[in-house]
C-alpha cells in the first residue's frame, strides 16, 4: 500500500468527519487574545497532538507536527491545561503571557491512568472501590481464542477456566465465588458502555436423541480480542452497585480501541499455529483388554452366555486416536486508526479460524468493528461504536449422554479395542456386544451440526456540555443476535438408520435495545471536588425461536438443507417468543476533600418485568470511603512510599432470575396424549407461579489497601471481601404431589468471603534489560447460611450418575455427596460385618450407621467444586529487542467428579473398555490391593457412582502461556513504524494429581458442581505470528 | 443551532426518563391465559388430555414393570446403568431415595391428578353442552381415581389432593379415606362414561375401564364381594373376549386399538421418541440376532439392545408346562451375531419377548403396555369368588379355564383342585404365567401373603426383606418438601 494513498484516505475521512462536526455545532465565536506556544518532551522533542484547553472555558486546540499551537483566550490570566497521552497533565497560568513553552514529563506508571467505571471514568488514584484495570498490553500474549482466556490468572478475585477444548466453547468466569444457586453466576459484561445480552440465541439441544451438550457457545465469541483496549473488572459493591440488579457477580467493562490523534496508523497482526490434544486418557489396548476381561471372567467363574469372552482377531484399535487430529488455528487482524483535533476513528477487520482437535469441529469468525468519535473537549462529544460479526461453527457429537446418546468420544473410550474400525467392504464395523453404542467413527462423521451466527452490537452516543462542568449524554444501542443451528443424523449411523435420516433446524433471535440518558456534573470549590452522575435507562430484551425437524428422507443427500423432503407426516415444529424489560434510575456522587478523603455514594433503582406487580423494583445503594494516606504530611516526604491508599466500601447489589414470567400463572403446550394410535396435543399449567418473587440481593463489604513503593517499582493491592447474598433465588423443590417439581422462590442466604492480594514489581530496570513480575492470589470461602427452612437438597448429575450433590446450610456450594470407599474386602476379612452377599475383591464402603447395608444413609460430603484459593503469576523480561512473557495459573482445593472413573468402577456394561490403570491393577487373590476392586460383576452393593474414588482433587498449576517476541530492527523508514515476530505456546504443562481429561474441565452447564464427563479434550497450542504497524 | 443542540439533548434525556414511565408489563406471547383455557370447551378438553398424557407413561413403563417384578420370584436384572437401581429392588435394599419411585410413579400420577383437578374444579364454568360437562368431569374423576389407586398400590395412603389450591404441606389421608375416595369417585362417575367402543377416541375412558379399575382396586384391598361384582359389571358389558386372538398375537402392534377385545386399558405406545415401549431393548440378550422360537421376529441392527439385561428367573419359567402357549413369548435359546446358538434357559437368564415389534426404531417399540386385560378380570372374579366360598364354586372354574384354554392348558376341575387353598394356589400360578412383564407380580404376591416369605426363600436376608417392605417408601423429595407427609414405617 502506498503511503500517499493512506494519507489521502486519512485526510478525506477527517474532512468528512469535520464536515459532520460542522453541522452538529456551529463555528465558535471570535475571541480576543491570541496565545502561541510549543509543547515538548523533557528531551526537547516536539509533541504532536497534545490537547491544550482553557480551564473553565470552551476554547481548545491541538499542537501541530512541530509541537506548536495557537489559541484564542478571553482572559489574559487564564489557566491552560495541557494533556498528552502517556504524559502527566499540566496546568499553566498565563499571567498575561502571550507565548509559552510547556515541557511535559512522562506520567508516573499507574497513578495517572484513567480507569473506566460504570457510567463514567476516574483517575486511578481517585478510585474508592475495588477495581482491577488491565490494558491490552497486559493481557496474556499469544493466540487467545476469546477475551476471557487472555485474562486467565491475571486478576485477583477472578477465576476463569475453559470448560473444554471445544472451539468456541464456553468459559467459566466467577468473580469472588458463587452468588446464586439458580440465578446467574456470570459477571455482567459491558462493552463501550453497553451491557452485553449474554443469553444464547440457540441453546443446547439433543435432537433425535443425540448427545446433549449443556455447555453453550461463549456469548463473547463475537468480540475480537485484538479490538480490546482495556478491561476493567469491578469487584466490590461500591463499584458494581451502579449496575444494580446485574452487579452481584461483578462487572467486566470492556473498552474497545479508539483512534488517537495523529496520522493514519495501520496495524496488522497475524498468527498461525497448531494444536494437539494435551492429555489423552489411557484406556486399555486390545491386548490388555483381552487379558483383563477374560481374566475377570475366569476369576469370577462367570456365565459366558451373559459375559462373553474376548475371542477372535485383535485389531488393537485406538479409537480415541482415530477421532483426534492435529489442527490449525490462525488469526488475521487489520486496523486503521487515527484522528485530529475533533475526530478520531478506529476501523478494524478480523478473521479467526480454529479447527478442532476432534474431527468435524471448529469455528470461524469474521468481524468488523468501527469506532468513530467527534469531540470538542468540554463542548460536545458524538460517537458511534459498532461491531458486526459472522461466526460459523461446526460441532461434532459432544456432550453428556449415555450409550447411544453418548458422544463420539464416550463411545471411543468405551468401545471394544479388539474390534476393527471398518469392515472389509469399507463400512463401519459394529461389534454386537457394544450395542447400543455405535461405531465411534460413524458417530463423529454422521452426527453433527453446524451453526451460523450473525451478531451486530453497537451504540451511538452524544454528549453536550452546557458549561464545562455540566453535561448531558444520551446513548442508544442495540445488540441483535441471529443464529441458526442445523443438526443432521446420517443414515450411516445406527440412530440415523432407525430414522432413515433425521434433520433438525433451530433458529433463534435475541434482541436487546437500550436507551440511556445521563447528566454529569464536575465541580471544584477550593478543597472540595464533586463529580456526580444521574440518569435513567430503558432496556428491552426479546427472544424468538423456531424449531423444525424432519425424518425418513427418501434420499438423504441434502441433509438439513432440504427438510421438506422428509416424510411430512413425521415432521415436528415448535416456536416461542418472549420479552423482558428493565427500567432503571441511577445516581452517583464522588466527593473529594483536600484530595485526601474521598467519598462515593451511589444508588440504582431497577424495575424488572420478571417480577410481579408488587415487587418489580429493587433498590441498590452503596457507599465507599477512601483515604489517600500518601497525601498526608506524615507520608508526603517519605520517599520510599510512592502511594498508599486505604479503601472501605459497603453496598447492596442484586440478581434477577434467568427466566421470564415466573410470577405468571399460565398454560402452555403439554405432553401429547395418544388416542386411536395418534398423538393429540394437550395444554397444561406452565409452571407453579410465584407472585411474591422478588430480587435476590447481595450485601458486600470490602476493605482494601492500594500501595506503591520505590517510585512505583513495587505496587499492589490487598482486599478483604465479604459478600452475603439474601433472598436467594432458588428453584425450591415442591412436594411433587402438587403436580409441580419446583417453584422459583427467594429463600435463604449464603456468604462468600476471602482475601485478594496482587503484587507487581519491576525487578530489573536497566537500559537493555528489564524484568517485571506479577503475582496474585485469592482465597475463597463459601458457606450456605440458610435454605429457608429446608434441611438439605440432593441434586442429580448428568448421564446416569444419579445423586451427586448436596445443598446444606453450613456447607459450601458445589459440595459432592456420596460414599466413602475404605478399601477392598480381602480374603481373610470378617465377613460377618459385611453387607450380605459381599465377596472378597468387592469394594469396602464406610457403613456409617453400621446396619450392614450400604444405602443412602451412608453418604457423606466429599468436598466442593469451589477452590480454597486460586492464583496466577507472570513474568515479563526484555533484553534489547527480545522479550519473553510467561504466565502461570493455578487453583487449589477444588474437587471434580470424573465420569471416566465412574464408568470404569461402575461399568454400564462389563464388555466395554475401561481405564487401563484400574483394570491392569485390579484386585485378585494374588494381588490383594486395597486400591482397586476385582471388577467381577455382581457386587450386591450396586452402582455407588459418587465416591471418594470418583470425586477427585482437581488442584493444578499450569504453564498457561509463553511468548517470545523479537522486535525487528527497521531501517530509517517512515513506512513501517514497528514490526515484531513472535512464537508462543499455550497450555504447555500442568502439574496435577487429577486423573481425568483436565482439572479445569467442566462438561455440565452449571459451574456449581463440576463434572468431567466426556470432556472435549483440552489442547496444547503453538503459534507463530507477526505484528506490523505502518 | 447551538441552542437547538442545547435543548435537544436534555429533551432526549427526558424522553428516556418518560419512556421509563411505561409500565413494566410484558406479554407471554407463547403462553395461554388461564381464563381462555379454563372456560372454553377446547381449552378444558386440552387440559383433560394433559391428564391422560401424564397417565400414559409409555417410556417409563419398563421401570414400573421391573419395580413390580424384580422384587419377586418372576424376574431378574443385571448389567447396565438401570441395574444400579434394580439391584436394590432385587435385594430389598431400596430406600426413599431410589429415583424410580419418584420419577416413574409418584410424579406422573400426581401430574395427572393436578390436571384432573383443574378440569373438575372449572368444568361448571366452561361454555359447552351439559353432556360434555358430564363426560369430561366423569373422565377426570376416574383418571384421578386411577392415579390414586396406582399410588395406593405402591405407597399405601397418600396425600389426597382434590383441588389445585390445597397448600403444599398436606398430610396423608387415612386408609379408610383413601379407599372410600377411590371407590366413590369411580362409582359416581361410571354412569356418565360411554360403553366400551363408544368412546370418542380409543384410549379415552369408558365404563369398562372404570369397572376394571374398581375391580382390581377392590381385589387388592380384599373386598372380595365388591371386586367380584365389579368384575361382573365388566363381563356384563358383553364387549370383551378371550377368544379373539391366540395368546402370542395379543400384544402385536397390528392387533392394537379398538378392535382388540382383550385389552381394557393400555398405555398406548408408538415407535417414536418419548412414546415408545423400551422393554424389548432390555430383554434382548447380548449379541442377539434371531431365535428359532419366534421366527416372525426379524431383528435389525437399528433396534437397540441395551447393556442392561431384563431376565426371567429359571425357577419361575420352569413352573410353566411345556405345552403352555405362553412359553412362545419366552426366549430360552437364541442365535447370536457370530452365528452360535446360545442356551439361556438356565441361570435366571430367559427373556420375555412379549413386546417384540419388527418396526422398532432404536429404543422405541410400538407395543402397548396392558394395564387391564379381560383375562385379569376373569381371574380376579375367580379369585374373589373362591375367597367368598368355602370351596371353589363352579363359576370360578369356568373363569380360570377360559384363560387356560387360550394358553393350551387342560381345564382345572373339582378333582384336581378340590379346595379353597389349592384353587387359590392355582389362581396365583395362573396369574404369574399369564401376566409376565405386565407388572402385576408384586401385588399378587402381597395379596397372597408371600411377597416377603418368597424373597427370604430366594436368599434375601431377613434383615433386608422386612415386613415393612410390603409398601414402597414415600419418595424422599416429598418427605422433605411436604412437612406434613409422614414416611411409611420401616424407612
Amino acid at each position: 500500500m502506498n503511503q500517499t494513498v493512506i494519507r489521502q484516505t486519512g485526510s478525506r475521512l477527517s474532512f468528512l468527519l469535520t464536515l459532520l462536526a460542522f453541522f452538529i455545532c456551529s463555528a465558535l465565536s471570535a475571541q480576543q487574545i491570541s496565545i502561541t506556544g510549543k509543547i515538548t518532551s523533557e528531551a526537547g522533542e516536539p509533541l504532536h497532538g497534545a490537547t491544550i484547553r482553557v480551564k473553565d472555558a470552551n476554547q481548545n486546540t491541538l499542537s501541530g507536527d512541530d509541537g506548536t499551537f495557537t489559541l484564542q483566550v478571553d482572559n489574559a490570566n487564564a489557566t491552560l491545561e495541557v494533556e498528552y497521552v502517556g504524559y502527566a497533565t499540566r496546568q499553566i497560568e498565563l499571567n498575561g503571557r502571550r507565548a509559552v513553552t510547556v515541557v511535559l514529563t512522562p506520567a508516573g506508571k499507574s497513578l495517572s491512568e484513567v480507569v473506566v467505571i460504570g457510567y463514567g471514568s476516574v483517575k486511578k488514584s481517585d478510585l474508592t472501590g475495588s477495581v482491577a484495570s488491565i490494558k491490552a498490553d497486559d493481557l496474556t500474549k499469544g493466540t487467545n481464542v476469546n477475551m476471557q482466556q487472555a485474562l486467565q490468572g491475571r486478576v485477583a478475585g477472578v477465576q476463569i477456566y475453559q470448560k473444554s477444548g471445544e472451539p468456541g466453547g464456553a468459559m467459566s468466569v466467577q468473580i469472588r465465588g458463587i452468588t446464586s444457586i439458580t440465578g446467574n453466576n456470570a459477571p455482567l459484561y459491558v462493552i463501550d458502555g453497553m451491557p452485553v445480552n449474554d443469553a444464547v440465541a440457540v441453546g443446547s439441544a439433543s435432537p433425535g436423541g443425540t448427545t446433549s451438550n449443556p455447555n453453550n457457545r461463549n456469548p463473547l465469541n463475537t468480540l475480537n480480542p485484538s479490538d480490546i483496549a482495556s478491561i476493567e473488572i469491578l469487584k466490590d459493591a461500591s463499584a458494581t452497585a451502579i449496575y444494580g440488579s446485574r452487579g452481584a457477580n461483578g462487572v467486566v467493562l470492556i473498552t474497545t480501541k479508539k483512534g488517537s490523534v495523529g496520522r493514519l496508523t495501520v496495524d496488522y497482526n497475524g498468527s498461525y499455529g497448531r494444536q494437539q490434544v494435551s492429555h489423552t486418557q489411557r484406556y486399555m489396548t486390545g491386548d490388555e483388554y483381552t487379558t483383563a476381561i477374560n481374566g475377570i471372567i475366569h476369576d469370577g467363574n462367570l456365565n459366558t452366555s451373559n459375559y462373553p469372552e474376548v475371542t477372535g482377531d485383535n485389531y488393537n484399535t485406538d479409537w480415541q486416536d482415530l477421532l483426534f487430529r492435529k489442527a490449525t488455528i490462525q488469526s488475521h487482524d487489520v486496523s486503521f486508526s487515527g484522528g485530529n483535533a475533533t475526530s478520531k476513528y478506529y476501523v478494524s477487520a478480523g478473521y479467526f479460524g480454529q479447527d478442532g482437535v476432534m474431527l468435524n469441529s471448529g469455528t470461524k469468525r469474521y468481524n468488523v468493528n468501527v469506532n468513530l468519535e467527534l469531540s470538542v473537549p468540554y463542548k460536545y462529544n458524538v460517537g458511534v461504536s459498532l461491531a458486526t460479526t459472522y461466526i460459523k461453527d461446526a460441532y461434532n457429537a459432544t456432550g453428556t449422554g449415555l450409550n447411544d446418546n453418548g458422544s463420539a468420544l464416550y463411545m471411543a473410550q468405551n468401545y471394544d479395542p479388539t474390534a476393527p474400525a471398518y469392515n472389509e467392504d469399507g463400512s463401519y464395523y459394529r461389534s454386537p456386544l457394544m450395542a447400543p453404542m455405535d461405531n465411534p467413527l460413524a458417530v463423529i462423521n454422521g452426527q453433527y451440526s453446524t451453526g451460523e451466527t450473525y451478531r451486530t452490537f453497537g451504540n451511538i452516543h452524544a454528549e453536550y456540555f452546557f458549561v464545562p462542568t455540566l453535561s448531558a449524554k444520551v446513548r442508544v444501542g442495540a445488540d441483535i443476535n441471529d443464529a441458526q443451528r442445523s443438526f443432521w443424523i446420517d443414515p450411516s449411523t445406527l440412530t440415523g438408520a432407525s430414522y432413515n435420516g433425521y434433520a433438525d433446524v433451530r433458529d433463534g433471535k435475541r434482541g436487546y435495545y437500550l436507551i440511556e440518558g445521563t447528566v454529569n456534573y464536575n465541580e471544584s470549590f477550593g478543597k472540595h471536588k464533586i463529580n456526580a452522575v444521574a440518569g435513567a435507562t430503558y432496556e428491552r430484551y426479546t427472544s424468538n425461536s423456531l424449531v423444525a425437524n424432519a425424518r425418513s428422507f427418501a434420499l438423504a443427500d441434502l441433509t438439513y438443507y432440504a427438510i421438506g423432503t422428509g416424510d411430512q407426516t413425521l415432521n415436528g415444529v415448535s416456536n416461542g417468543k418472549q420479552e423482558n424489560i428493565l427500567i432503571s434510575y441511577l445516581g452517583r456522587v464522588n466527593y473529594s476533600f483536600m484530595d485526601r478523603y474521598l467519598l462515593t455514594a451511589s444508588l440504582r433503582a431497577d424495575g424488572s418485568a420478571r417480577f410481579g406487580p408488587e415487587n418489580k423494583y429493587g433498590y441498590f445503594p452503596s457507599a465507599a470511603l477512601s483515604w489517600k494516606m500518601k497525601q498526608e504530611n506524615f507520608l508526603k516526604n517519605v520517599e520510599a512510599v510512592s502511594d498508599l491508599k486505604l479503601r472501605a466500601s459497603y453496598g447492596a447489589i442484586g440478581n434477577q432470575p434467568n427466566v421470564n414470567y415466573l410470577y405468571l400463572s399460565t398454560y402452555s403446550a403439554g405432553r401429547d396424549a395418544v388416542f386411536n394410535g395418534d398423538r393429540v396435543t394437550s395444554i397444561s399449567p406452565t409452571r407453579s407461579a410465584n407472585v411474591f418473587l422478588q430480587w435476590e440481593s447481595a450485601r458486600q463489604t470490602d476493605i482494601g489497601l492500594d500501595f506503591s513503593f520505590f517510585g512505583s517499582r513495587l505496587s499492589g493491592t490487598a482486599d478483604y471481601y465479604n459478600r452475603k447474598t439474601f433472598n436467594l433465588l432458588y428453584d425450591i423443590p415442591l412436594p411433587l404431589s402438587s403436580g409441580f417439581g419446583a417453584q422459583t422462590q427467594n429463600v435463604g442466604s449464603m456468604r462468600n468471603s476471602g482475601f485478594e492480594f496482587a503484587l507487581n514489581g519491576t525487578i530489573v530496570d536497566q537500559k537493555d534489560f528489564k524484568l517485571d513480575a506479577g503475582f496474585n492470589i485469592t482465597t475463597l470461602k463459601n458457606k450456605i447460611l440458610s435454605l429457608g427452612g429446608i434441611d438439605q437438597v440432593i441434586g442429580s448429575g448428568p448421564g446416569s450418575i444419579g445423586d451427586y450433590s448436596i445443598l446444606k446450610p453450613g456447607e459450601s456450594m458445589g459440595s459432592f455427596y456420596g460414599y466413602v470407599v475404605k478399601g477392598v474386602w480381602q480374603t481373610g476379612d470378617d465377613f460377618s460385618k459385611a453387607p450380605a452377599g459381599v465377596r472378597p475383591g468387592d469394594l469396602k464402603y464406610l457403613d456409617l450407621d453400621g446396619n450392614q447395608v450400604i444405602d443412602a444413609s451412608d453418604r457423606v460430603i466429599l468436598g466442593s467444586s469451589l477452590p480454597g484459593y486460586y492464583y496466577g503469576f507472570n513474568l515479563n523480561a526484555s533484553y534489547k529487542a527480545l522479550s519473553l512473557n510467561v504466565s502461570f495459573e493455578g487453583s487449589h482445593g477444588a474437587k471434580m467428579l470424573n465420569s471416566a472413573l465412574v464408568d470404569s468402577y461402575y461399568p454400564v456394561d462389563f464388555r466395554r473398555n475401561k481405564l487401563a490403570a484400574l483394570y491392569l491393577n485390579r484386585w485378585t487373590p494374588d494381588n490383594p490391593t486395597n486400591e482397586y476392586p476385582s471388577f467381577i460383576p455382581g457386587d450386591v452393593q450396586g452402582l455407588k457412582n459418587v465416591t471418594n474414588k470418583t470425586v477427585e482433587d482437581a488442584s493444578y498449576l499450569r504453564l498457561q502461556a509463553v511468548q517470545l517476541s523479537y522486535q525487528l530492527p527497521l531501517p530509517e523508514n517512515k513506512f513501517v513504524s514497528h514490526a515484531s515476530v513472535f512464537v508462543s505456546g499455550q497450555n504447555l504443562f500442568t502439574i496435577t494429581n487429577y486423573s481425568g481429561s483436565d482439572p479445569a474441565a467442566n462438561a455440565v452447564g452449571s459451574n456449581i458442581n463440576r463434572v468431567d464427563y466426556n470432556t472435549y479434550p483440552m489442547t496444547r497450542t503453538f503459534t507463530a505470528g507477526l505484528n506490523v504497524q505502518f | 443551532m447551538k441552542n437547538i443542540i442545547k435543548y435537544i439533548l436534555p429533551l432526549a434525556v427526558l424522553a428516556t426518563v418518560s419512556a421509563c414511565e411505561k409500565p413494566l408489563d410484558v406479554t407471554p406471547y407463547s403462553e395461554f391465559a388461564p381464563g381462555n383455557v379454563l372456560t372454553t370447551e377446547s381449552g378444558i378438553k386440552s387440559l383433560l388430555f394433559s391428564a391422560y398424557a401424564q397417565q400414559q407413561t409409555q417410556q417409563n413403563s419398563r421401570f414400573v414393570i421391573n419395580d413390580a417384578e424384580d422384587c419377586t420370584d418372576m424376574a431378574f436384572n443385571s448389567g447396565g446403568a438401570e441395574n444400579g437401581q434394580l439391584v436394590q429392588i432385587i435385594n430389598f435394599t431400596w430406600d426413599a431415595n431410589l429415583g424410580t419411585f419418584q420419577g416413574d410413579v409418584w410424579a406422573p400420577n400426581y401430574r395427572c391428578i393436578r390436571d384432573a383437578n383443574g378440569v373438575i374444579e372449572n368444568i361448571d364454568n366452561v361454555n359447552t353442552s351439559d353432556a360434555n360437562k358430564k363426560l369430561f368431569k366423569a373422565e377426570a374423576r376416574v383418571l384421578r381415581a386411577y392415579s390414586y389407586a396406582t399410588l395406593y398400590n405402591f405407597f399405601g395412603p397418600v396425600p389426597l389432593r382434590t383441588t389445585t389450591t390445597q397448600p403444599g404441606d398436606l398430610a396423608r389421608a387415612t386408609d379408610e379415606e383413601m379407599r372410600n375416595f377411590i371407590a366413590t369417585e369411580i362409582t359416581e362417575s361410571v354412569a356418565d362414561l360411554p360403553d366400551p367402543g363408544k368412546e370418542q377416541a380409543h384410549g379415552r375412558f369408558n365404563k369398562g375401564v372404570a369397572y376394571a379399575i374398581l375391580a382390581k382396586f377392590y381385589l387388592n384391598t380384599k373386598e372380595w364381594q365388591k371386586s367380584a361384582d365389579a368384575c361382573k359389571s365388566v363381563m356384563d358389558l358383553n364387549y370383551y373376549s378371550t377368544t379373539q386372538y391366540a395368546f402370542k398375537d395379543l400384544f402385536r402392534v397390528e392387533n392394537e386399538g379398538q378392535t382388540n377385545k382383550e385389552m381394557i386399558l393400555v398405555l398406548p405406545c408408538k415407535n417414536e421418541v418419548d412414546f415408545g415401549n423400551w422393554f424389548m431393548a432390555g430383554a434382548l440378550p447380548p449379541g442377539f440376532k434371531s431365535t428359532p422360537q419366534l421366527p416372525e421376529f426379524n431383528y435389525q441392527s437399528t433396534m437397540s439392545n441395551f447393556a442392561t439385561q431384563y431376565r426371567l428367573r429359571t425357577a419361575f419359567v420352569n413352573t410353566m408346562a411345556q405345552e403352555d402357549k405362553r412359553r412362545q413369548l419366552i426366549c430360552t435359546s437364541y442365535i447370536n451375531n457370530a452365528g452360535a446358538t446360545v442356551d439361556i434357559s438356565g441361570g435366571d437368564n430367559a427373556r420375555s419377548f412379549k413386546y417384540w415389534d419388527n418396526a422398532t426404531i432404536g429404543n422405541n417399540s410400538g407395543n402397548d403396555v396392558p394395564i387391564y386385560r379381560y383375562a385379569d378380570i376373569l381371574l380376579s372374579r375367580a379369585e374373589a369368588l373362591n375367597e367368598l366360598s368355602a370351596t371353589p364354586p363352579a363359576e370360578a372354574f369356568s373363569l380360570i379355564n377360559q384363560v387356560r384354554t387360550r394358553a393350551g392348558l387342560p381345564d382345572l376341575t373339582q378333582a384336581n383342585t378340590p379346595d379353597k387353598k389349592s384353587f387359590r394356589d392355582a389362581i396365583f400360578r395362573e396369574r404369574g404365567w399369564e401376566f409376565i412383564t405386565e407388572g402385576k407380580r408384586r401385588e399378587d404376591l402381597i395379596r397372597q401373603g408371600t411377597f416377603i416369605s418368597s424373597a427370604i426363600a430366594r436368599g434375601v436376608p431377613a434383615a433386608q426383606a422386612t415386613p415393612d417392605k410390603v409398601l414402597f417408601p414415600i419418595p424422599q423429595s416429598e418427605i422433605q418438601a411436604n412437612k406434613l407427609c409422614e414416611q411409611n414405617a420401616g424407612y
